[in-house]
């Protein structure tokens, strides 16, 4: 994980600063400042230093727990972390809470009543949800929640409210593909011998569907946890770019395009370490819900 | 649906939303817990847009107004930001501001005189004002801030408007004396924009590269609250605010609301639905195709003015090969712009085509720029071949082997991108090949100031010819300021002289309409169109008066009904 945070590192601080404009080129100076003013900026900014001396200068200040300020408003990278941070937290939470309290429930129930109109109904809506680009979905709802019923607000943030719209998009995605993967595997265990086994003992139908199916189901939804934390990270730009949600992906965009190199690069970063730990934290989870894993 | 309306609490809910106390989502949620359906809400909707009224006229103390901005905002320091925006007039003030009517009225400035050779002008300061900090706010502090405005180190990109200035000088606390090179009676013009604004220079040079950022100190009658790039700028109320003076100012005293919050909308379209829904009390810059839908709304008010803007396209002098240094072919490329075209179909007739470099709205406007840059395509087509070009068995033009092809760059922005294809169609009308690059801020004037074969600008300025000046002076050529043509012309330069050393009202206006001729005539750059302003308020906002010489509304008379 080291390795590629530090090669990431590289690979963001560079591309940083091979894009045209820094941060004195309009990002934070004046556009109609001369060349000596805005010379006189990346002087004091360091910026007029070779590339791999800013780098080095930064990762001393890494090192030391400094992880700059924002060149555009001067605010300190760890107060844009505390509140970006949990902003991102909560409507990312509340994706993944929407989406397994729908999905799980309804591939269940797709399997459990396959090729009825359950099954088809459910099925439908996951192809829609898998289908629908999440920038155009964000579009109906808005269009339908807040300009037609006036129910939901449009965007901004943090109201509860305002978190309903967002995360609703957020959650649309992983939502189709978890109910799939749900109905998938539950159809592939509700005909194995340990299931005939159990109802020949007696045990109650949804004792056997909740209890021991869906159990051996979950192991490959589980696993897919840790991509979905992964497409959550690169759809949550798209997200909270749209409804305004200041959270990181939503500053992180923001950055790129003022040029503010400190704080678009930690937040980079940051990004990368969270899908690497996602990733990681989902080998663990499939670990522990499949034993046999666990001890090969 | 009348057993309904007869209730208490429905009529208390309808009785809020008519006074404008309640946005219609508040309302729709309201209804709902008190068991309406969807059909009953809308009919009670209807029957309340009808009766919509402005609510009582006794101001009330307290809230926090909402406000959309179309704009990012910029950091809030007058002598370096990229742009001065709406909480510039809440939370700084300037010697001098206009009224309704256009008139200067004062502001930190009580009165002001111009001797007879109209080279010294002498302001009388209020006495007794502070900055936010304490800190007094008198002719010493506000000749530290115009000196600092003059100090090149300071980084005021608009030092060239301020060089008819000899000296500033402050012989007492309440009087403040401007010496002029030579006559500059659009000296008011200077002063009273936001790049004017008095500030603490002492906590400026205190903060360093952090003022405007991290804190600001002025007079007005808000304290900044915080400063989010992207997402919002939020101010208080200022306790100790000692009133206002500007006679169009009917509050006195303390401004009526506790907060401003602007929150910065940049999707053209989100703008209109959020003060639909009631999240926002006011806004600036809905989008065109909304402003119809807007108006039909009878829960707001929309406020249209004309605007102090342009946008125009440069074409770089140096490319000779393409005869950008000489007019006939400038004057080519914009006899084929169909300007009144743009306007129907992208303002949605929201705004005018620019022939000369001003909006129709400018006291100096001179209707004989109209002689020019009207769309001809036969026109231009007979200049380029007069200067030797020749289509192409592509149809695009060539001249010894050159091509007539080149890019302009343009700031990625919706209305930005629409209006560059829309000149790459129609200069292939006439055989010219243009590529239209969109980039995002940093790239467009990291590019801009290396001079590229063209590129698309804005521009927004109270008195729109003291910007212009800047985009077709000689000394701005060559990387050292916005001349990103290179456009070195004599009688432009001469145009701007006459301009800046005008001594009253009627010179100025006879050196702005030479001015306009000179720009229209030898286009340093082509003027494409000029938009309209709109502004939008719900019901509940009450004092808030965008106007037509102030860019932007005072917020002393603001109150939320």
């Amino acid at each position: 994980m080291l390795l590629i945070l530090t090669i990431s590192s590289v690979v963001i601080f560079y591309a940083m600063r091979s894009a045209p404009g820094g941060p004195s080129g309009g990002g934070v100076l004046n556009p109609l400042s001369s060349q000596e003013i805005r010379q006189a900026y990346d002087h004091r900014m360091g910026l007029d230093q070779p590339v791999y001396t800013q780098y080095f200068i930064y990762l001393k200040h890494l090192a030391t727990g400094d992880l700059g300020t924002s060149l555009v408003n001067g605010t300190p990278i760890t107060e844009l972390l505390a509140t970006h941070a949990r902003n991102s937290l909560v409507l990312g939470l509340t994706a993944l809470v929407i989406s397994y309290l729908i999905a799980i429930p309804l591939g269940v129930l797709a399997a459990v009543k396959r090729n009825t109109w359950v099954d088809q109904l459910a099925m439908g809506g996951a192809i829609l949800g898998m289908g629908i680009p999440n920038f155009w979905l964000a579009l109906i709802l808005v269009y339908f929640f807040s300009l037609r019923l006036g129910l939901l607000p449009s965007a901004g943030c943090c109201d509860p409210p305002q978190l309903i719209l967002p995360a609703l998009v957020l959650a649309a995605e992983g939502t189709a593909v978890t109910m799939r993967m749900t109905r998938s595997s539950m159809l592939e265990h509700l005909h194995d011998d340990f299931v005939r086994a159990l109802r020949a003992k007696g045990l109650p139908e949804w004792q056997v569907v909740i209890r021991h199916v869906l159990r051996n189901a979950l192991i490959p939804v589980i696993s897919l946890s840790g991509l979905r934390l992964g497409w959550l990270v690169g759809y949550a730009l798209i997200v909270e770019t749209i409804f305004r949600w200041p959270g990181v992906g939503y500053l992180l965009v923001d950055s790129v395009l003022r040029r503010d190199y400190p704080v678009a690069q930690f937040f980079s970063l940051l990004l990368i370490f969270f899908v690497l730990l996602a990733n990681w934290l989902a080998d663990i989870g499939y670990g522990l819900a499949n034993p046999r894993i666990r001890v090969a | 649906m009348s057993d309904f309306k007869s209730q208490p609490a429905v009529q208390g809910l309808v009785a809020q939303y008519v006074d404008g106390g309640l946005s219609r989502r508040q309302f729709v949620k309201g209804a709902l817990a008190l068991g309406l359906g969807m059909t009953t809400i809308g009919a009670l909707l209807a029957a309340c847009n009808s009766t919509t009224s402005g609510g009582s006229t006794t101001p009330k103390t307290g809230g926090t107004l909402k406000e959309g901005y179309d704009l990012d905002f910029s950091r809030l320091d007058p002598i370096n930001t990229n742009w001065y925006d709406p909480a510039f007039y809440a939370v700084y003030e300037s010697l001098v501001t206009n009224d309704p009517q256009g008139n200067y009225v004062p502001q930190v400035a009580s009165s002001w005189t111009v001797s007879g050779d109209g080279l010294t002008v002498t302001f009388k300061i209020r006495s007794g004002l502070k900055f936010h900090s304490g800190a007094t706010l008198d002719a010493t502090a506000i000749k530290a801030v115009y000196d600092g405005i003059a100090d090149p180190k300071n980084g005021s990109p608009l030092g060239s408007v301020w060089a008819p200035v000899a000296s500033t000088d402050a012989p007492d606390p309440t009087t403040l004396v401007i010496k002029l090179k030579h006559p500059y009676f659009d000296l008011f013009n200077i002063v009273k924009t936001g790049y004017w604004d008095i500030v603490n220079m002492a906590y400026r040079a205190q903060l360093g590269d952090k003022y405007g950022q991290q804190g600001v100190d002025g007079s007005g009658p808000f304290q900044l609250v915080d400063w989010v790039p992207g997402s919002h700028t939020s101010v208080k109320r200022w306790a100790n605010y000692p009133g206002s003076v500007t006679p169009s100012i009917q509050n006195k005293g303390k401004p009526y609301l506790d907060g401003i919050n602007w929150i910065t909308i940049l999707d053209a379209p989100q703008r209109a639905i959020q003060i639909q829904n009631g999240e926002i009390d006011t806004l600036r810059g809905p989008a065109f195709q909304d402003i119809g839908r807007l108006q039909a709304d009878k829960t707001l008010t929309v406020t249209q003015l004309k605007e102090w803007s342009g946008y125009f396209f440069t074409t770089n002098f140096g490319r000779t090969d393409l005869g950008f240094d000489k007019v006939n072919v400038r004057q080519a490329l914009s006899h084929a712009v169909d300007r009144a075209g743009i306007v129907k179909a992208l303002l949605f007739g929201h705004g005018e085509p620019l022939y000369g470099p001003i909006t129709t709205a400018d006291k100096s406007y001179t209707k004989d720029v109209e002689q020019f840059n009207q769309f001809d395509v036969a026109k231009a087509n007979s200049l380029l071949a007069a200067e030797g070009w020749k289509a192409g068995s592509d149809g695009i033009l060539t001249k010894n082997g050159v091509r007539f092809a080149f890019e302009m760059i343009i700031q990625a922005e919706s209305f930005n991108q629409q209006l560059g294809s829309a000149l790459q169609a129609q200069m292939k009308t006439i055989g010219v090949d243009l590529k239209v690059t969109s980039l995002d801020r940093g790239t467009f004037f990291n590019r801009a100031f290396a001079i590229p074969d063209s590129l698309m600008f804005f521009y927004l300025w109270p008195v729109p010819i003291d910007v212009v000046t800047l985009f077709v002076n000689s000394a701005n050529a060559h990387g050292k300021g916005p001349n990103w043509s290179n456009a070195v012309i004599p009688q432009m330069d001469q145009a701007v002289a006459a301009w800046q050393s005008a001594a009253n009202e009627a010179q100025l206006i006879a050196a702005g309409k030479q001015f306009q001729l000179a720009v229209a005539e030898q286009l340093p750059f082509v003027p494409v169109i000029n938009r309209d302003a709109f502004w939008v308020n719900r019901q509940n906002v009450h004092g808030w008066h965008p106007d037509q010489w102030n860019l932007y509304p005072y917020y002393n008379d603001v109150w939320l009904g």
